[in-house]
């Protein structure tokens, strides 16, 4: 018998590892962890202010902070009685979050998944022979923090998103400046999707659920209700009856099941429940959907940056053309010790936020559950589906397609120091 | 050449991505810096010295401690990167609640890993450099690239987001009746929030010069409580005590 582990596995966000167990050639086990540092989001919000919510749980995720503030102001919304988001409110926060994803999503495809798909051990090292096209990744995901920065002010951690509303107003310059940034992107978005369209992808099928926001209309990455490919659809606040987290000793991690499975969130079951809905320039590049090939997160990915490019320029074209203005409004949301839940769609999957909020306006409940905490029993699912086939090689090989297989989740470890909650 | 290393301690991963954010300058400093080692972006480990180790996060475990030591021990410049390394970030205010009770509100009866109340890197190790601010600020990290390649000084900025705030001609938040904390804030970050019609909340900490007494007043002054006041101090890290 013999181990093989990789104690921190790379180019994803945060600390994961890895223990393989081999016996005659054949894989016995596989076990993925993570061991990042405990922050205590949930106890640390509870007695906050209705106002920090989204400044506070912005901080659980450096990649994917903005949709943790749209998220959490979206829940703290849902907990105000009475509440309802203005139009222009929604469709700026949209343009926000698209070129928030578009940012995660450059940044995961080029520098952290490209490189093992030519050989490489990053971005940096591949400068010599693909110097163009590092330099064009760079361009994407800085024109995309750009955009970032025009609504929310900063690019990690946004200042402007308020439960209710963004602090400042907005005119028709910001709109056209936002508009500037990604029309001149547009094109390499689309050489993106064809890159990525063209890559050998391994096969790693685990045939489970997929779970993904859906309302029939678009890919939606800020409302909607939850669905699974063949199964239920429920609305976010229902989601304590049918996701289910247990604990599977000696594993001390806690993990999300529905009719008893593993299931999978991610650009990947975005596109499965919702390709219908991509546009026509995307859908030419790949018409597969729906697969359960992990491998192709990727490629989802890759759309999808081309899909949200196309969907935020028509957007903010129509909002430059009806002159739509935005100002802040003057009154503050009200609370009564009401509840509010909000699914919102991270790069890498379904995000839930969870709070009750007192009469003072003071957090008395946090619940906050995150793609990769969704997502942890089926990387483990895909390493034990698509390891056996590597039993025979050498270790490094074996080392590199667990990584890859990882990688393809686009996991961030940081947001889920919930997955070791234990009941 | 200037070997470098990018770690990450208990935190957001928020400054590792504000570093590559750098976006293509960073192909200009590869002509100085050699990336040794750096998780997020690259495979493979190093064990040689490093002329500059920058670490975001603070350890919240004792594992964490050992592994900020043992850098410590092989890096001629250690800088902290960000709030969180510089003063412990938002992870601190579990100080308030009591690790243990935060624990069994977050993981039930079960605690997977001891774990500390995050400080700042300096409770542990000498630290070279602070780059302030949640994330830190761009423009700083490369001022102090650029010094220690032309082995110059580099200074922090001791005076508040207020000086910068007026430079960039701003109605003051205060007198509108928000709870800036621009006045006892370390500037560096052009007014960033306040730039954006949001009041300071403090991110990027102390500075030598501020008059904590006169600000306390102040927001007394314009109804907040002694709890409010302690909330708003106690964000990013503990700096003002319960009475």
């Amino acid at each position: 018998m013999s181990e093989i582990n990789i104690p921190l596995v790379t180019r994803v966000e945060g600390h994961g590892h890895v223990n393989i167990r081999l016996r005659d050639k054949e894989i016995e086990e596989v076990s993925f962890g993570m061991h990042e540092g405990a922050r205590y989001f949930e106890a640390i919000l509870v007695d906050r202010k209705w106002s920090e919510v989204p400044e506070i749980a912005a901080r659980i995720c450096g990649i994917c902070t903005v949709i943790h503030a749209v998220g959490a102001a979206k829940a703290v919304e849902n907990a105000s009685p009475g509440f309802e988001a203005p139009e222009t409110l929604e469709k700026l926060r949209k343009l926000l979050v698209y070129s928030s994803h578009i940012q995660s999503h450059i940044l995961h495809l080029y520098f952290l998944a490209w490189p093992d798909y030519v050989g490489k051990e990053s971005a940096l090292a591949a400068v010599p022979e693909y110097r163009e096209l590092v330099k064009k990744a760079f361009r994407m995901k800085g024109k995309a923090n750009e955009m970032t920065e025009i609504i929310g002010g900063r690019m990690v951690h946004p200042c402007t998103v308020m439960p209710g509303s963004l602090t400042k107003s907005f005119d028709i310059d910001d709109l056209k400046r936002y508009r500037k940034r990604m029309a001149d992107i547009l094109e390499d978005l689309r050489m993106s999707a064809e890159i990525f369209a063209g890559l050998d992808y391994p096969e790693t099928t685990v045939e489970t659920e997929h779970l993904a926001l859906h309302d029939g209309k678009e890919v939606p990455l800020d409302h909607g209700d939850m669905k699974t490919i063949a199964g239920p659809e429920f609305q976010p606040s229902d989601y304590l009856k049918y996701i289910r987290e247990r604990v599977i000793p000696p594993n001390t991690t806690k993990r999300s099941y529905m009719d008893g499975k593993g299931f999978m969130v991610g650009a990947l079951p975005r596109l499965n429940i919702n390709h219908r809905f991509l546009r026509e320039e995307v859908r030419e590049f790949f018409s597969g959907f729906p697969s359960k090939n992990v491998h192709l997160n990727n490629l989802a990915q890759a759309l999808e940056s081309y899909h949200f490019g196309l969907e935020a320029l028509d957007m903010v074209d129509e909002m430059i053309e009806g002159k739509e203005l935005y100002s802040p409004p003057k009154e503050e949301l009200r609370f009564d010790g009401s509840e509010g839940v909000s699914a919102v769609e991270a790069p890498r999957g379904i995000l839930l936020h969870h709070y009750r909020i007192g009469k003072d306006g003071r957090v008395e409940f946090a619940n906050i559950i995150t793609p990769t905490a969704f997502n942890f029993e089926h990387i483990e699912l895909a390493l034990k589906e698509g390891l056996p086939q590597f039993a025979d090689s050498p270790p490094e090989k074996i080392k590199f397609e667990a990584e890859r297989i990882i990688r393809a989740y686009d996991p961030c470890i940081s947001c889920s120091a919930h997955v070791v909650k234990v009941e | 050449m200037i070997n470098i290393g990018i770690f990450s301690l208990s935190s957001c991963s928020g400054c590792l991505i504000e570093f590559l954010n750098l976006e293509e300058t960073i192909l200009d400093l590869l002509g100085f810096l050699d990336i040794k080692e750096a998780q997020i972006l690259k495979t493979g480990t190093f064990d040689g010295v490093f002329d500059m180790v920058f670490i975001e996060g603070s350890p919240t475990n004792e594992h964490e401690v050992e592994k900020l030591r043992e850098l410590r021990e092989r890096s001629k410049m250690l800088v902290a990167l960000g709030t969180c390394a510089c003063y412990g970030g938002v992870q601190t205010m579990v100080g308030d609640v009591g690790v243990e009770s935060a624990a069994k509100t977050q993981y039930g009866s079960v605690i997977p890993l001891k774990t500390i109340v995050p400080e700042g890197l300096g409770t542990y190790v000498d630290v070279d450099h602070m780059l302030y601010g949640c994330p830190f600020e761009r423009s700083e990290l490369l001022e102090l690239v650029k010094s220690v390649i032309m082995k110059m000084d580099y200074r922090d900025r001791e005076h508040s987001v207020c000086t910068e705030c007026i430079l960039r001609e701003n109605r003051c938040l205060l007198d509108k009746g928000k709870p800036c904390m621009g006045p006892v804030t370390r500037g560096g970050c052009d007014a960033r929030c306040p730039e954006n019609w949001m009041y300071c909340t403090g991110c990027r900490g102390e500075y030598s010069d501020m008059n904590v007494e006169s600000h306390r007043k102040k927001l007394r002054e314009m109804g907040y409580s002694h709890e409010d006041i302690l909330g708003m101090y106690n964000k990013y890290y503990r700096r003002l005590e319960r009475e």
